[in-house]
């Protein structure tokens, strides 16, 4: 089984997504992403898959799940660092992650949280 | 089929012999035969001279060791002329006359105490069809590359400002233009690390619900990655053929002009132009 990545930076969770995913880390990854969250009171999860190279429709589902249970623990997810042939991919399968914020890498994800943080204020 | 050294009418000597005695002669006659008939000005005499001899040579070896299919040798040489043929712009027809006039220069030659060897013929005509092979084989290569830079072509992304991708798209929206432009754009998306796209269809004549559908893939596979596409050029028909045709892009950004596109962009990125005092 892969490993999953969780690091915070300021109240923002950074999650990394394996290469290969396989389901048993799929099922972790959610997990384990509801408790880091709910102990660290994170405000938001970037959830990096840009080490993915393939994603089949399973992943596609578990992307949308977990962007799902960080919004419902109150918290905005964003998918980052997308690789074209994945978007494709994706699309292909008719999943558009529909309402979850995008971005091109975790910097740009973290720019653009800021920028939405500052409008709220 | 391999009695060339028996099968020889003249009664002195085995055929590959006689070739190889002659050789000088038929060369010329071939050439002369070939300047009269292949009228190919885009090929310099020289070259032909080279390939004559080479294949001469190589078909009175194969002769020689009785084979009656064409040695490596021989075939990359034919594919070497085939494919300079094929560059150089020569007809089909022209390259079969290059290799099929050696039999009629045989046969001029040898009338009366023709060499009527079976292995002989077998190798010309093998060598002739080896040659269209490789000269179809060619321009086919040819045709293939230049559709792939005619896709290419189709397909300009222009950076219009930092963080801003402009992608006019011009001419008819097929499938497979869809597809390449939606590869070119992420690409360049992923390469530049731009945050909005300016699809712009002012040069697409018409726009069908396959169109629309094209543009609407394009543009949730770019949201994916995290960038915005804005569609631009909607003119004022095609905006009443969209809406008569049922097609919905409510959820893209569109605007009428590249202009326009381009200063949603700026005030997305809280960029603004100011006139110069």
């Amino acid at each position: 089984m892969a490993d999953v990545h969780i690091i915070s930076i300021n109240g923002v969770l950074v999650v990394t997504l394996p290469a290969v995913t396989d389901d048993g880390t799929a099922e972790r990854l959610v997990e384990q992403v509801g408790a880091r969250l709910v102990e660290l009171a994170a405000r938001a999860v970037l959830i990096d898959v840009s080490n993915a190279r393939i994603i089949d429709s399973f992943l596609g589902r578990v992307l949308g799940s977990l962007a799902g249970a960080v919004r419902l623990l109150g918290a905005e997810p964003v998918v980052v660092g997308m690789r074209p042939e994945v978007a494709i991919t994706m699309v292909e399968l008719g999943m558009d992650l529909g309402g979850v914020a995008t971005a091109l890498s975790i910097e740009h994800g973290l720019a653009g949280l800021r920028v939405r943080a500052g409008r709220r204020m | 089929m391999l009695d060339t050294d028996t099968h020889t009418d003249t009664g002195t000597e085995p055929a590959p012999a006689l070739l190889r005695r002659d050789r000088q002669e038929t060369l010329r006659a071939w050439n002369e035969y070939l300047d009269r008939e292949l009228r190919a000005p885009h090929i310099d005499r020289r070259t032909v001279v080279e390939f004559c001899s080479s294949l001469f040579d190589g078909l009175v070896e194969a002769l020689e060791s009785g084979r009656t299919t064409l040695s490596d040798d021989l075939q990359s040489l034919l594919s070497a002329l085939s494919v300079e043929f094929a560059e150089r712009g020569l007809t089909p027809s022209q390259t079969a006359t290059f290799v099929f006039s050696l039999k009629h220069v045989l046969n001029e030659r040898y009338e009366n105490t023709a060499p009527t060897v079976v292995g002989l013929h077998k190798l010309i005509d093998a060598m002739g069809l080896h040659s269209m092979d490789a000269f179809i084989g060619r321009r086919e290569q040819i045709i293939r590359r230049q559709s792939q830079e005619l896709l290419d072509l189709s397909v300009p992304v222009v950076p219009l400002w930092e963080g801003i991708l402009s992608l006019p798209i011009i001419g008819t929206l097929d499938s497979t233009r869809a597809q390449a432009i939606t590869e070119k754009l992420l690409s360049e998306i992923a390469r530049t690390g731009s945050r909005y796209a300016l699809l712009d269809i002012s040069g697409v004549p018409t726009v069908d619900t396959q169109t629309a559908q094209h543009l609407a893939k394009t543009v949730a596979a770019a949201r994916l990655m995290g960038a915005e596409c804005v569609i631009t050029g909607i003119r004022p028909a095609i905006a009443q053929v969209m809406v008569a045709l049922g097609i919905n892009l409510s959820n893209i950004a569109t605007r009428f002009s590249l202009a326009e596109g381009l200063r949603y962009c700026f005030d997305r990125l809280n960029l603004s132009v100011v006139r110069g005092s």
